[in-house]
This record gives structure tokens, C-alpha cells and sequence, in this order.
């Protein structure tokens, strides 16, 4: 008989890692547990340093930061942080087309009738404007207005969310000190071994460099894309996707702040990838993602200077080398990785901190007494690995919808898509039928956004929707559009709000 | 658009209901009036508004019109113990530990903390034969529920045959005279329809009729205390049920639904009434209201050739939660959700079959704790993760709220292993006075209603 190490209490849990993910997670379990019951230890190596990147986030991040009681003033003070209504795509479809995925809907529904629909039946009527200019969050972004939904004026529109730009670094080393004053403990040093219980192969401790031993119940993965514990240690298969999202590399480089600061994050598509642009209180973080199989690390550097209009290039961080896809399990044995030791699919929609935040919270409702952990884990695999296939799809949607001549988006176009992902897209095509999400990320508008952005045009609309006319439904949208202009003529500059809100220093 | 009901029956007029509010919808119902096959009284889940909203109705209209009265909870005998759960909250969470894992600790200490069921307002009010009407304010205590309808079937169809007829009489034509050919697949209608649905009754393949389930109704000595309630129970030939269409009501209905389909004769089916009439309250099984419903081969989701099928034969079997209208509204959900896409069956095929089958599946899983906790099955992988960590799974989507599925388990004495770190970081007194005051404010609140 296989000796087994009997349950016990769950007292210590340890961190190896303290980039974003870290002190994530840090701060979570900090907040939720107290010290005297389950201390929570987090080590990072100075030497290692950080990936560094990942600024731009999603409306979920709001809850995270709630769930720790944070102030956001002083959160977006201290991070450098600035609006995000949502993502300029700029030569995405077609090399010139601009389109917006914003965090909000589109327009208003007719008595249960999807806006879609009454937009496509508008179409019928003569309307040329793209679904796009439907939304107040895009109308803001093209105008660089932001305020809070809730600051609007009771009678104008205010159907938005909102996440942040922020600088990691520093959103990491806010949490740090969050964390640490609610008791956990940091310990500086590299890792060295790790102790494992031969009974069951769970993770007893791991020693350092400065021969620190470090005892736990549970250990939490954060050391990055090196995944030292879930993957080197423990060897958890990484499932690869590159067959769909062929990008695998990017550069990193800074500018100065905007002029005016847009309130989105703009994501231009180039000959073999893309670029990003985010803009901080202070400056700009600025992006290359590319593939290696069509453009080399040189050009693709050449290409970000160009692009920043830049005669050198500015100091910067990279190449980053990436392999899109995710652990098949997450969480093994009695180590759980959160983060880029997780996966990575790739930053176009600003999703990984959602994923680190997702896999925190599950962590924390499926958190057990002891350390029998085989139904929790099962069912966080299951959750962590439907989001990310949802994730995956939704991002492979931008690559596989293009109209572009260079060879990189024709084998974008060309590539076998996932089934769930050909299914969707047959459906939108035949009416514009997209199935109803209650969970997770990216629910219909997401979709619309992207779909219609692309450049796909349903071929025929939703029949529930003829209970309009052409001509009212063309009525009923043009109605709506006079709302929002009035609705975001009344905003005031992203900049301003940001200064009077003293989210900002004059 | 030309669409044709195939069938005149309570599934035909629901699907017509829900779809006349689109005056560009023309709707033939076609055949001859049958009567389905189902139990004459039936519960329905919270989601029953979600189809009256479709149809433009108002629960006060449905009420004031239609023979019901509103589900608040179970009833569910077991073990000589009478458990209760229903469309509700339970008590509410102490900073970040829930609800659940706090009365799991003191529970497993001992400590007198009642029944799970005393933390819920909606079943405490069913418990006092007490009703009020939910709201939606989060702020209130009326917003930790909703509730479900038990409802008289034929004074359902005669209310929306009505409604119909006085709301929409240029879009719907009942059309009697038409001959359905039962065994061809689209019988002799009229091939002009953009679409066709099929609600036809099947008939029996069988030689002897194979019965899945039995219903009766009873004169009872003294007027029966079921408002609000539905009593459930598991007996050796399947799940037996009693309800009442109204609170005034004199009579109780009962059902038997077998776990597996019998063929049964006349006297056999006697005897199972018998058996199943047993109350020292009963006077009398009241004459011809016994009905049975057989079983009919076929797929619970069909598609007949391209027009969705709706097969009301396979909706009862072995269930103790959903009756033939909460099946049929889920098809209607289904339905309206896809009808778009009309003209390419393949597509409209797919996305139905995905959209129906999802929501059966919730609650397929609901109804399976049931009957695993009852019969102490241990391989339910939802019921074996709330026990290892008081999580409920949930699908996507899930017609079935967390809250529901934790009142279920925890009526019935599933408690999730103590020790939940939350929950251990609080000193037990404290969890104590906390759930004494829910108690107070729900004995309160109940009270003065
Ligand atoms: C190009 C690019 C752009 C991105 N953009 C976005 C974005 O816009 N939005 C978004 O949400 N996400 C984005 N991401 C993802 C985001 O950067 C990460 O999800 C996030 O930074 C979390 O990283 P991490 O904490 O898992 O890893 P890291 O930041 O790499 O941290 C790893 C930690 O492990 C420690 N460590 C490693 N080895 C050892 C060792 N041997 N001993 C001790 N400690 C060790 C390190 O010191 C460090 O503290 C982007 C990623 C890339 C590559």
C-alpha cells in the first residue's frame, strides 16, 4: 500500500513570486484570513525582477480592489493610474478600419428587442453609421471624455463601465504594502530546492538561496512564466494554442505622457502582430507583439520606434517571448499557480489580471480546512480552463476575421478555427444570433463589438424585430444617437476629471 | 411571418401566447383539440414569469384569472422528518464567511441553532401558510426570494384561449377541421408556413399502455394546510406529490410519478392510488379523477424534419420538480431565443437543441440532488464538492441560483466539512449572536405579515 501523509489543518500557505499575480494574491488572502489562523508568506527575488508589463485591465479589477476596501483615489494616485472605457482596434479588419470593444452596450432595446437587431433593420432603411457609434463609452473615447457612470446627470446616459491603465510595478508594490500590513510576510531570496513528501509528492517547503526554509500546506505559483513549481517541479502538461494565436513575442518600450490623454487603450494592427499604446498619468506604455515567424526581434524593434516616431529607440524591455496556452491543471497536488505560471494567452484584450483575479477568487471560495484537496481542485481546474478557452476564443475571433493581404493575416484567415468558435460564427453570419453568457467574461455586446468590427455584416437580422418598420427603426437609433451626443457633450476631458477628482496632480 | 402550431392543445396555445406580442407573427393552431396527457394540477418554477412577461400578461391578471396559487416552498418528507426548501436565501454571511459554513460550524458543535429552513424568510412564511409578494429592492427583506405557481392546467388553457382571442383576434386562426396524420412526419398541413412547430400528442407505439405516471385527487376530512407548499416524497414506486390549484381549495391533488414506466391495468392502477391514499385526513378518492400518463418513445428534444418538436410524453417521468408547463416554457425560452434564424434549419436545429438541452440540464442536476441525498448517493460530483467546500457548481447557463441549490442540501442534513477557514476565524459566540439575529428579525418581519 502507497503511504498517503495524513490531512491536516491548513496553517501555512506560501507565495514564490511577487510580480502582479504575487501580491494579488497576497493582498486577497490577507484580507480574508487572519494571521493567527493561516499565515500567509510571499518570496520574491529582487534579482529576478518582474515581467514588468501588463497595464491595461478590465471593469473586473474594480471588484478586487472593492474586495480589499481600497480608495480608488488614492489606488490611482499611487499607480499612475488613468480611465479605460474600453479598446481602439485601428487596422484590424481591413488595414484602415477603427473600431472601438468598449465596456458597454450597445444603444437601447426596443421592448425586449435586441438594439442589434432594430440596428440591422435601420441598415434596411439607409443608415451607413457602424454599430459603433452606438455606444457612450465609444462616443467619449472619440472625444477623450470620461466621469464616473454614476456622476452623470440623472437624464443622460450613463450605460458605461470602466476599468484602469495603471502601472504594474507600482500597482504590485501598493499591494505589497497592503498586504503586508494586514500581516503577511515578505521573504527576499531565490529559490533554491524544494522538499517534497514522498509519500503523495505535495510540497513540503522550499529552501532558498540564503538556505531560508520555508514550510507550507499550500503553495501558491507565482513565479511567472518560469512556472518553477506547477510546471518545472511538478510538471503539469502546458497545453499549447499557438495554432490559433500565433503571436509570440514583444518589446516593451516607453514615451512620453499623452497630450491629451485618451481614455483607451489604442491597439494598431501591423504587417505581422500588433502594437499597443497605453497611456499613464506620466507617461506611455507602448508595446510590439509580433510573430517571430514572420517578422525578426530587430525589425519588430525598428518597427516600435517607427511607430512612436522615435529616431532611436527609447530604453526598452524585451524581446518577451511568450507561448500562448495554459496548464491543463492549474492546481496540483498542493500547489495552486496563479498567473503566467498558469498561462498566457496574450495581452490584446487585457485579460491576465482578469485571469489572476478569477483564479484568486475561486481559490478563496473553494479554499477547504485541511489539506485534502481533490474535489476543490477539480472543480478550480474546470472553472480556470472555461474561461480560458471563452478567453482564447473571443481573442482568436480579432485574428480570424481579417481582410488583410499580408501573409501573417492570411494565415490568420486560413487557420482551422476551435468548433465552438466555428459554430458562433456561422450563427452570427446567418442573423446575427449570438447564445446568452450569464458567466464569466465577454458577453454578447463583447462579441457584437468584435463581430461587427471585423467587418461581419449578418446576412439576414433577428425577425423578432419586425414588429418595427425600417423607418422606425431607423427612427428609434437616430433618437438614441441624439441622447448620447447630448449625454457625452456634457462630460468633461479624461485629463480634467482625473485632476479634479484628485486622481491626478495638476 | 406564417407559423403553424401542429396540434390544439395547452403547448400550442402557451407557444401562442408567447408569440402573438409580435403583431408581425401569424399563428394557425391546427387540429383537433386534445387534451394532454398531464396532470390537471402543477407547480411551476420562478421562471414562470419570465413566460408571462413574454406574453404580456401580469402576474395579477394570472392570478386574479387563473385557478393557482404561489409556490413559496418544499415539503419533503424523509426519515419521519419533514424538510423544507424553496426559491430562496438563507440567513446572510458574516464579513467573508458564508452563510452555510457558519451554521456548519455551530451545528457541528452542537450548538441549538435550529433547522437550516428557520433562516429563510419565504420558507418561514410557508411554514405560517403566509404569503406576500416579493420585491425587487435589495434593501428588503422581500428581495430573498421568489416564488413558483401551483396552478390548475385547464383553467390555465381556457384563460389564455380567452386572452388570445381578445387581444390578438386577427393573429391567431384555430383551424379544427384539419386532419393530422400522427404517424407522418408533417402530417397534411400546409407546406405556405415560414414555420412549423410541432405539438403534437404521440401516440403510444405500445401495446399495453406503459404509464409513467398516476394522478388523483382527494376529498380530505378537514381542509388541507398546503398554501404556498408542495409536499414531495419518495415512496417505493417513485415520487409522490401533493398540491393544491388554490388556496381554498377542499381537495388535494396527488401524483405519483414512477421511477420507472410500468404497464399497468385498470385494477393495478386502482391499487397504487390505494396505497398512495393513505392519510388518516383522506375521506375519499374522488370518483374519475384518477388520469394516467403513458410513455411514449421519442426524444425529448426533437426536431421534426425542420420544425421543432415539442414531445410533452417524456416530460414527467421520474420528477419530482418539473411539471409539463415548466418544460414547455423552457421549449418556449428556447424557441423565441432561436426563431431567428428560421430559414436555415441546420443553424436553427443547433442552436436550439444547445439552448434547450443547457437549461434541462440545470435542471436535471437540481432534481438529481433530490433524489441522491434521499437514497444517499455518493458519486454526485455537485453534491461531493458543497460537502468538501460548501461551493455550489454552477453551470452557464444555470436556471438553478446557489441559494437553492444550498437550501436543498442543507434541509436535508448535507453539511459541508467544518473546519471552513472563514467561518474557524470567528470566535463561536459571535457566530451565535448573528444567527440569532437573523432569527429575530425573520420571526419579526414574518410575524407581522
Ligand atoms: C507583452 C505583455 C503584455 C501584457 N499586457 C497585459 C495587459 O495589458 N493587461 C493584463 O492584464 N496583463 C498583461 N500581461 C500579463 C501580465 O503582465 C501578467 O499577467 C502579470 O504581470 C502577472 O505576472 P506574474 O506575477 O505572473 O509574473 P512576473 O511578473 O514575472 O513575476 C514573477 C515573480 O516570481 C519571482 N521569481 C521568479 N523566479 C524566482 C526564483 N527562482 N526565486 C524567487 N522568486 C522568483 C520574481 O521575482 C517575480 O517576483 C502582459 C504580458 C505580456 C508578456
Amino acid at each position: 500500500m502507497t503511504p498517503v501523509s495524513q490531512p491536516k489543518r491548513i496553517k501555512n500557505i506560501v507565495i514564490l513570486g511577487g510580480g502582479t499575480a504575487g501580491w494579488m494574491t497576497a493582498a486577497a488572502l490577507s484580507r480574508a484570513l487572519k494571521p493567527e489562523n493561516i499565515k500567509v508568506t510571499l518570496v520574491e527575488s529582487d534579482k529576478i525582477g518582474t515581467v514588468g508589463v501588463g497595464e491595461a485591465t478590465i471593469p473586473h479589477i474594480r471588484t478586487f480592489n472593492a474586495l480589499l476596501g481600497l480608495n480608488e483615489t488614492e489606488f490611482m494616485e499611487a499607480t499612475q493610474a488613468t480611465y479605460k472605457l474600453g479598446i481602439q482596434f485601428y487596422g484590424w479588419g481591413k488595414a484602415d478600419s477603427d473600431y472601438f470593444h468598449p465596456f458597454s452596450g450597445f444603444g437601447k432595446p426596443y421592448d425586449n428587442i435586441d438594439f442589434q437587431a432594430i440596428y440591422q433593420k435601420a441598415r434596411l432603411a439607409g443608415l451607413t453609421l457602424p454599430l459603433d457609434a452606438f455606444s457612450t463609452a465609444n462616443e467619449a473615447c472619440r472625444q477623450n471624455k470620461f466621469c464616473l457612470p454614476q456622476a452623470m446627470p440623472a437624464d443622460s446616459l450613463n450605460n458605461f463601465s470602466y476599468a484602469y491603465h495603471l502601472d504594474a510595478t507600482a500597482y504590485a508594490q501598493f499591494l505589497r504594502q497592503y498586504a503586508e500590513q494586514q500581516g503577511v510576510t515578505r521573504i527576499e531570496g531565490q529559490l533554491q530546492s524544494i522538499q517534497t513528501c514522498l509519500a503523495d509528492g505535495h510540497i513540503q517547503a522550499l529552501t532558498l538561496d540564503n538556505n531560508t526554509k520555508i514550510e507550507g500546506d499550500l503553495f501558491i505559483d507565482c513565479s511567472g512564466f518560469r512556472a518553477l513549481l506547477i510546471g518545472q517541479h511538478l510538471k503539469s502538461e502546458y497545453q499549447n494554442w499557438t495554432q490559433w494565436l500565433k503571436c509570440d513575442s514583444a518589446i516593451a518600450m516607453q514615451s512620453e505622457q499623452q497630450k491629451t490623454l485618451a481614455p483607451y487603450t489604442r491597439s494598431t494592427a501591423h504587417e505581422s502582430g500588433w502594437f499597443w499604446q497605453i497611456p499613464l498619468q506620466k507617461r506611455t506604455g507602448n508595446g510590439i507583439v509580433y510573430s517571430r515567424e514572420y517578422l525578426s526581434d530587430d525589425s519588430a524593434l525598428a518597427k516600435l520606434t517607427a511607430q512612436l516616431n522615435l529616431t532611436e529607440p527609447n530604453p526598452y524591455n524585451g524581446p518577451i517571448r511568450f507561448n500562448p496556452g495554459m496548464r491543463k491543471q492549474s492546481w496540483q497536488k498542493n500547489c495552486v499557480a496563479i498567473g503566467l505560471a498558469s498561462g498566457f494567452l496574450e495581452p490584446l484584450e487585457s485579460t491576465s489580471i482578469h485571469l489572476i483575479q478569477l483564479s484568486i477568487f475561486k481559490l478563496i471560495e473553494l479554499l477547504p480546512g485541511d489539506t485534502q484537496f481533490e474535489t476543490a481542485r477539480a472543480e478550480f481546474n474546470r472553472l480556470i480552463k472555461d474561461e480560458y478557452v471563452n478567453v482564447r476564443d473571443f481573442i482568436i475571433l480579432h485574428y480570424a476575421l481579417n481582410d488583410r493581404p499580408e501573409n501573417f493575416w492570411k494565415a490568420c484567415r486560413d487557420m482551422a478555427l476551435p468548433q465552438t468558435l466555428q459554430n458562433k460564427i456561422a450563427l452570427f453570419k446567418a442573423v446575427g444570433y449570438l447564445a446568452q453568457k450569464e458567466q464569466g467574461l465577454f458577453f454578447k455586446p463583447s462579441w457584437q463589438a468584435v463581430l461587427f468590427g471585423q467587418g461581419l455584416i449578418p446576412d439576414g437580422h433577428d425577425c423578432k424585430a419586425d414588429i418595427l418598420t425600417n423607418k422606425q427603426a431607423l427612427d428609434w437609433v437616430y433618437t438614441y444617437l441624439s441622447k448620447q451626443k447630448q449625454s457625452v457633450e456634457n462630460m468633461p476631458l479624461h485629463q480634467k476629471w482625473l485632476q479634479q477628482t484628485g486622481a491626478m496632480r495638476k | 411571418m406564417k407559423i403553424e402550431l401542429l396540434g390544439n392543445n395547452l403547448t400550442s396555445w402557451m407557444i401562442a401566447a408567447a408569440l402573438a406580442p409580435c403583431s408581425q407573427f401569424q399563428m394557425s393552431i391546427l387540429g383537433e383539440k386534445t387534451r394532454h396527457q398531464y396532470p390537471p394540477v402543477q407547480s411551476v418554477f420562478p421562471w414562470f414569469e419570465q413566460y408571462l412577461e413574454l406574453t404580456k400578461i401580469t402576474p395579477n391578471i394570472f392570478t386574479k384569472q387563473v385557478s393557482c396559487q404561489p409556490l413559496l416552498a418544499y415539503q419533503v418528507f424523509h426519515s419521519d422528518k419533514t424538510h423544507r426548501f424553496g426559491f430562496c436565501d438563507t440567513g446572510a454571511p458574516l464579513g467573508p464567511a458564508d452563510f452555510i459554513h457558519l451554521f456548519s460550524q455551530l451545528a457541528g458543535q452542537n450548538y441549538p441553532v435550529g433547522e437550516f429552513f428557520d433562516y429563510s424568510f419565504a420558507i418561514q412564511l410557508a411554514k405560517q401558510g403566509k404569503y406576500i409578494q416579493p420585491k425587487k429592492d435589495a434593501m428588503s427583506i422581500l428581495s430573498t426570494f421568489e416564488h413558483g405557481y401551483i396552478i390548475d392546467t385547464d383553467s390555465f388553457l381556457t384563460f389564455l384561449k380567452n386572452q388570445l382571442k381578445a387581444h390578438y383576434p386577427g393573429q391567431i386562426r384555430e383551424i379544427e377541421e384539419i386532419q393530422l396524420n400522427l404517424s407522418d412526419k408533417n402530417g397534411d398541413v400546409n407546406q405556405q408556413a415560414d414555420l412549423q412547430i410541432d405539438c403534437r400528442e404521440r401516440q403510444s407505439q405500445y401495446k399495453h399502455r406503459t404509464i409513467q405516471s398516476v394522478s388523483w385527487q382527494c376529498q380530505l376530512s378537514e381542509k388541507p394546510q398546503l398554501n404556498f407548499q408542495k409536499q414531495v416524497q419518495l415512496t417505493q414506486s417513485g415520487w409522490l406529490l401533493a398540491l393544491k390549484p388554490n388556496t381554498d381549495s377542499n381537495t388535494i391533488h396527488f401524483q405519483l410519478n414512477l421511477t420507472e414506466s410500468l404497464e399497468l391495468t385498470q385494477s393495478q392502477i386502482q391499487t397504487l392510488v390505494q396505497q398512495h391514499s393513505t392519510d388518516k385526513n383522506i375521506q375519499a378518492v374522488i370518483p374519475n379523477s384518477i388520469q394516467v400518463q403513458e410513455i411514449i418513445e421519442g426524444p425529448l428534444i426533437a426536431f421534426n424534419q425542420s420544425a421543432p418538436a415539442f414531445n410533452v410524453h417524456q416530460t414527467q417521468a421520474n420528477s419530482w420538480a418539473m411539471s409539463s408547463i415548466d418544460y414547455t416554457v423552457l421549449f418556449i425560452m428556447a424557441l423565441l431565443d432561436c426563431i431567428a434564424l428560421f430559414k436555415t434549419p441546420d443553424l436553427f436545429q443547433l442552436a436550439f437543441n444547445k439552448c434547450y438541452q443547457d437549461k434541462l440540464t440545470s435542471v436535471h442536476r437540481y432534481q438529481n440532488m433530490l433524489s441522491d441525498t434521499l437514497k444517499g448517493t455518493t458519486t454526485n460530483d455537485s453534491i461531493n464538492l458543497f460537502l468538501a467546500s460548501g461551493r455550489i457548481k454552477q453551470l452557464d447557463p444555470d436556471l438553478i441560483q446557489p441559494a437553492w441549490v444550498a437550501g436543498l442540501l442543507m434541509s436535508l442534513g448535507y453539511y459541508p466539512k467544518s473546519g471552513n477557514p472563514f467561518a474557524r476565524q470567528l470566535p463561536n459566540a459571535q457566530i451565535s449572536q448573528h444567527l440569532q439575529q437573523i432569527r429575530q428579525v425573520l420571526q419579526r418581519t414574518s410575524q407581522s405579515i
